[in-house]
């Protein structure tokens, strides 16, 4: 957890172009090493190798969502520490309650502005040491 | 980087909206209900997402206004004339991709 920099980020949503610019805006502008998956079942069996610093999840994905996939990952212990971050649309201020009541430290907005995002995660992580 | 994306986007769009013309057909021959409607619902909500984060506001307003129809049609709404909604935003879509 912080303390130290932020490098590694482990990003999980379902649409190949998002997963496309998220790798180019954290990686391209923000200088992070970034690893992405498609799927909640392929990010429990990805989490681990990856060992990330931090990991960005979407909400709405088929089959096993963001806090279902959130809930198995806290059952990894690589993972199990590991800050979380919602991004979603659903942004009212009764849901982010609930997305952190599931365990989120933060939540992204979508849509985000790509050449911000590397911004908005590092004010996250910094948020964490407070 | 802003360009770059656009362009990116610009490629995909064709394929996304075709994708999302199948869903909407196989929603439609489903009566628009069950997992065929989960699906197309799904797929407007991505490309609402999509179209801003790539530049394109106008294709995420119009995914938006079918997301809106297609979660009210999830949530047991009603709707007059869900066939002719649909294929009216889907042809704001491919008009919205070259605004």
């Amino acid at each position: 957890m912080p303390g130290r920099a932020l490098r590694r980020i482990f990003f999980v949503e379902d649409d190949p172009d998002i997963r496309t610019v998220t790798r180019m805006a954290l990686e391209a502008v923000g200088g992070f090493t970034v690893a992405t998956c498609g799927s909640g079942q392929e990010a429990l069996s990805e989490v681990q190798a990856f060992a990330p610093d931090l990991i960005l999840l979407d909400v709405m994905m088929p089959v096993m969502d963001g806090p279902a996939t959130l809930a198995a990952l806290r059952r990894i212990p690589a993972a199990a520490e590991v800050p979380v971050v919602f991004m979603t649309a659903r942004v009212q201020s009764q849901e982010i309650l609930l997305y952190k009541e599931l365990g989120a430290c933060d939540v992204i907005a979508k849509p985000f502005d790509p050449m911000l995002l590397a911004d908005i995660v590092r004010a996250i992580w910094a948020s964490l040491d407070r | 980087m802003q360009d770059e994306l656009r362009d990116y986007f610009a490629g995909r769009l064709p394929v996304r909206l075709r994708e999302i013309e199948q869903a909407a057909s196989a929603a439609r021959d489903a009566g628009w209900a069950g997992e065929p409607l989960r699906v197309f619902h799904r797929l407007a909500h991505s490309l609402a997402g999509a179209g801003a984060t790539f530049g394109y506001p106008e294709v995420t307003e119009v995914s938006h206004r079918l997301e809106c129809l297609l979660r009210r049609l999830l949530e047991g709404a009603g709707e007059e004339g869900v066939g002719g909604q649909v294929e009216d935003l889907l042809a704001e879509l491919w008009e919205s991709r070259d605004r």
